[in-house]
């Protein structure tokens, strides 16, 4: 068989399980939810889905950093040898943004990448959103549904909580909906937020402690066209910790909707390459939360007049080389 | 009131990736001619282009979410 044929054959039989799995693995509708869903709850304290996973990515990464540390080697092997060259890369990385302050933010910027990276991953686990408990319907808010009667049947539209059909499909019964055990923290604004506001608390506090109170001149002044500029400056210094919010959540939720909705329409062979692409959103948007929160941190603890001292010395340093020469 | 949050997810979205597809295309555009130019300066430069990248992305975001909120109802 010549690599043409070979190349024909298993497009086509791709496609045929593709078409195969819409009718025989019909899942039903998506199930998509903006706000976490409430498991139990301790003494009036909501125990929600995201804080359930949120907490097993805590012990999943406690438990990974105990078994790399136990026995720790001048040569390292094995688990250690591998969480070496991980952080090692990243830690190279960040130094690049701000060699100054690499060894200050590393702690609080390594365990945020390892954090929201391992809680991207975990929605990617198959299984994740569809086990779980049957739990009696709260929420009044529509959703996305199959539309079952009418001239749209057969297509997905946005359905009021109160006409929705029960799913059959899910072993649930009648008027209640399944609320999975699994979900990535990052999928639910409350974590984006607080971890963005942890990183903004974090850069402020090293922007005072450097520059002290000099620190607020840059915001508000008096020197002319600047005292406008630092106005415009301090909105935007407000906007970093929801922009780093909303970046994460709007990533990675957009994500789980994505393959939902895939699986929903094919349930086989379509959604696999997404989950590629997924892992890699993941692992860029873990990336880019620890780099921002470095950058931002470089920001604020750089004045602008000792940008321009700095410049003066080095061009003073540069004429004084030149007319040595 | 249905189809006026259908249009206006689909619109909240569809316009709010217009820029950023432009700029994360001048971004990377700029990037990779560096790097052809100066290709000792990669490690740096991809990292630059990220955090660029994120940046102008972040606006593409804004507008995903507000549809989002939209489209499951969280405002209406």
């Amino acid at each position: 068989m010549s690599g043409r044929t070979r190349a024909i054959v298993i497009v086509v039989v791709l496609l045929a399980v593709a078409i195969a799995s819409r009718f025989f693995l019909y899942s039903g509708d998506p199930h998509v939810e903006v706000a976490a869903e409430k498991l139990f709850s301790i003494g009036g304290f909501h125990v929600t889905n995201a804080l359930s996973t949120a907490i097993i990515v805590d012990i999943l990464l406690v438990v990974l950093a105990w078994l790399a540390t136990r026995n720790l080697q001048m040569v390292p092997r094995g688990l250690q040898n591998v969480l070496e060259i991980i952080l090692e890369a990243l830690y190279n990385l960040l130094k690049n943004i701000s060699p100054k302050f690499i060894n200050r933010a590393w702690p609080l910027v390594a365990t945020l990448f390892l954090f929201v990276l391992a809680s991207n991953w975990l929605g990617l686990l198959p299984g994740g959103s569809s086990i779980g408990p049957c739990k009696v319907k709260e929420h009044t808010a529509a959703r996305l549904a199959v539309v079952q009667e009418g001239p749209r049947a057969g297509a997905i539209a946005l359905i009021p909580a109160a006409t929705e059909k029960h799913n059959p499909y899910t072993t649930c019964p009648e008027g209640t909906t399944l609320v999975p055990w699994l979900r990535p923290p990052s999928t639910d604004l409350n974590f984006t937020f607080a971890i963005g506001l942890l990183s903004f608390v974090f850069f402020q506090y090293w922007g005072f402690r450097t520059l002290g109170i000099g620190y607020l001149s840059k915001f508000f002044n008096l020197k002319g066209i600047m005292s406008f500029v630092g106005i415009i400056e301090f909105i935007s210094e407000l906007i970093k910790p929801v922009a780093l919010a909303l970046r994460l959540f709007g990533n990675i939720f957009a994500g789980e909707v994505l393959i939902a909705v895939l699986t929903f329409l094919v349930p086989l062979v379509l959604p696999m390459p997404i989950y590629g692409f997924e892992l890699f959103v993941g692992f860029i948007q873990a990336l880019v939360f620890a780099l921002l929160t470095m950058a931002f941190l470089s920001i604020a603890t750089t004045s602008h007049e000792g940008e321009h001292h700095g410049d003066e010395h080095a061009h003073g340093a540069e004429a004084a080389q030149s007319r040595a020469h | 009131m249905e189809g006026l949050n259908l249009i206006a997810t689909a619109l909240a979205i569809g316009l709010a990736a217009i820029g950023p597809g432009i700029g994360i295309g001048i971004i990377v555009a700029g990037a990779l001619q560096a790097m052809g130019r100066n290709p000792e300066m990669e490690n740096t430069l991809v990292t630059y282009m990220f955090i660029g990248i994120a940046f102008t992305e972040a606006l593409a975001i804004f507008g995903l979410v507000i549809s989002f909120m939209i489209a499951f109802g969280v405002i209406q």
